[in-house]
């Protein structure tokens, strides 16, 4: 492949597939947290026991090949890659090595750039270890087999990502298709990611990190090895083709001394799983399945109500705020409505550290207070503040600013007494005005609003202070 | 195949095992005569037949997505003699 950008970045990002039991047996996948309460002969690797395929699993690859536009294998096969480690006590994993589900397909970035990918398989997640006293300094390491076994889905895609932030778009880009398909639990489920990066001042020499955790440390541990990179190379020193990890807790990558190759793993095809068509009639089924995602809503968005694209996008990324959107929508102008949404409701939510998953309120208070906004009712800083304390606990908006004396001063008689009265309150800021202290306006409005708490509609105030203090200037 | 040193090595490092002189001795003659007697089946003619890769052509058996009991953690680590507060303790994986 010829490279020609500064950075080259391939990603392969593994994701849990939300079913209530792993791949090959039915244990739960989820609910006691204690160590080793999640197992089976099976997830344990017993000899003799037999694997068999969780068909909901198998499903959701289906939908998320479907809707990445992967062309399906006709006969899932899997196979044993072998290592041994002790996160498997099988001393292999069951994975997809020689026909993967799907081949292909794309994801469209922010700029409109698609980005190919290699291919998408199912596998079993390992064992989840844990060290004492740190990776290097343990003895032994402690295994909970309740994740192995887990269903995964990896997505490989072409190493056609250009900069830790694109790399950050396609992921927020992947997680929406697999948010709008159901099929995986963000507030649960965990995205993990190996990355290959390699700079053309190096000749693009490939640097391979292994086991990036969470979705967040993935931009991180790209944005590490870059720079670490180009450090190496402004010093003269030449980029080794290895592989390497991330550290979380130092935030920094360390070289990994492995020396197994694809053909050391001595992939043979499993066994013990029978062959598995993929009829027609499923196919058409999960087709059926797949909603509009939303690429296509943002597109409709824009054409539609007339929303920016940056709105549009916004507005469409997540399935629950598309929905919330649409239905607010209806009642309220589209643009109004992103733009509160967007700016109020997304700003409100990350103070909270909250997802939109995790919203007390419906529809049906977000259409009222943005109803009293766009029939200028209640001033915007009294809507905001409402929003915050919606975000706490659901209530009626429209009672709420009845009950205590919330509606916006419009009355132009009314602010004209509240301007006479500050301006001869705060004699000080008035003469700092006309000296030219622009500030000091700032400070008077704000006073207005103290005063009201808030409710001076605000475009009138200023004008009709303004013309107060023009009359005390003369 | 070439049944040297160097492979038994290589083999040996994959499965983390570390091996005497006198064991890679024995290993060698050991594979040489495994690969012989296998070698056997390369004499049959298999033209036309089509590969098998499970004892049993069984096609198409999946499992509902059903949560059935697990064992218990006592169960799960009563088939080790290595456990500790629920875990189970395995070999050290950095040198």
């Amino acid at each position: 492949m010829k490279f020609t950008t500064d950075i080259v970045i391939g990603l392969e990002i593994h994701a849990e597939l939300d079913t209530q039991t792993k791949l090959f047996c039915s244990c739960a996948t989820k609910g006691n947290q204690q160590p080793n309460t999640r197992c089976c002969p099976i997830c344990l690797g017993h000899p003799g026991t037999r694997p068999v395929l969780n068909k909901k699993a198998l499903d959701y690859a289906t939908k998320l090949c479907l809707a990445l536009g992967s062309k399906l294998t006709k006969e899932i096969v899997f196979s044993r890659k072998n290592y041994f480690y002790p996160d498997m006590s099988k001393n292999y994993q069951i994975t997809q090595f020689e026909e993967p589900i799907g081949t292909g397909g794309t994801i469209t970035l922010k700029t409109g750039r698609k980005i190919q990918l290699t291919r998408i398989h199912i596998e079993e997640d390992p064992a989840a270890l844990a060290y004492t006293h740190g990776m290097k300094n343990s003895d032994s390491v402690l295994v909970d087999y309740n994740r192995a076994g887990n269903p995964l889905v990896e997505i490989v895609t072409e190493p056609q990502l250009t900069s830790p932030a694109e790399a950050r778009d396609f992921l927020n880009r992947l997680i929406s298709v697999l948010g709008y398909l159901n099929i995986f639990d963000i507030t649960r489920g965990i995205i993990k990611a190996d990355a290959n990066i390699s700079l053309k001042e190096s000749n693009y020499s490939r640097v391979e990190i292994k086991n990036i955790s969470g979705f967040k440390e993935i931009e991180k541990a790209l944005t590490y090895e870059i720079t670490r990179q180009k450090t190496q190379l402004r010093r003269g020193l030449k980029i080794t083709r290895e592989t390497r990890g991330w550290n979380p807790t130092s935030k920094t990558t360390l070289s990994l001394r492995t020396k197994e190759t694809e053909a050391d793993y001595g992939y043979i095809l499993e066994p013990d799983l029978s062959l598995i068509t993929l009829t027609d009639e499923l196919i058409h089924l999960m087709k059926k399945e797949i909603p509009e995602l939303a690429q296509q809503k943002s597109e409709r968005y824009q054409r539609e109500h007339k929303l920016s694209k940056e709105d549009a996008d916004v507005m469409s990324m997540e399935l629950e705020l598309a929905q919330l959107f649409e239905k607010v929508a209806t009642k309220i102008d589209p643009k109004l409505a992103a733009r509160w949404l967007r700016r109020e409701l997304l700003r409100v939510l990350n103070y909270n550290k909250k997802t939109t998953k995790e919203i007390q309120f419906n529809e049906k208070e977000i259409i009222e207070l943005l109803s009293l906004v766009q029939t200028n009712t209640i001033s915007e800083t009294t809507a905001q503040k409402l929003m915050e304390q919606l975000m706490e606990k659901p209530f009626s908006p429209k009672e709420h600013i009845k009950k205590h004396n919330l509606e916006q001063v419009t009355n132009e008689k009314e602010i004209e007494t509240l301007c006479k009265e500050t301006i001869k309150e705060h004699p000080q800021a008035v003469k700092d005005y006309h000296a030219g202290e622009q500030k000091s306006l700032h400070y008077l409005l704000g006073q207005i609003m103290k005063k009201t708490r808030g409710k001076a509609e605000p475009t009138k105030t200023t004008k009709i202070l303004k013309k107060e203090l023009k009359k005390k200037e003369l | 195949m070439k049944i040297d040193t160097e492979l038994i090595q290589k083999i040996a490092t994959l499965a983390h095992l570390e091996l005497t002189e006198e064991e890679v001795k024995t290993f060698k003659k050991d594979f040489k005569e495994i690969l012989n007697t296998f070698s056997i089946l390369d004499r049959i003619d298999v033209k036309g037949t089509k590969s098998s890769f499970r004892p049993l052509e069984q096609k198409n058996i999946l499992r509902e997505d059903k949560i059935k009991p697990s064992l218990t953690q006592k169960e799960t680590l009563s088939f080790t003699k290595d456990h500790k507060d629920g875990f189970f303790i395995g070999p050290k994986t950095i040198e």
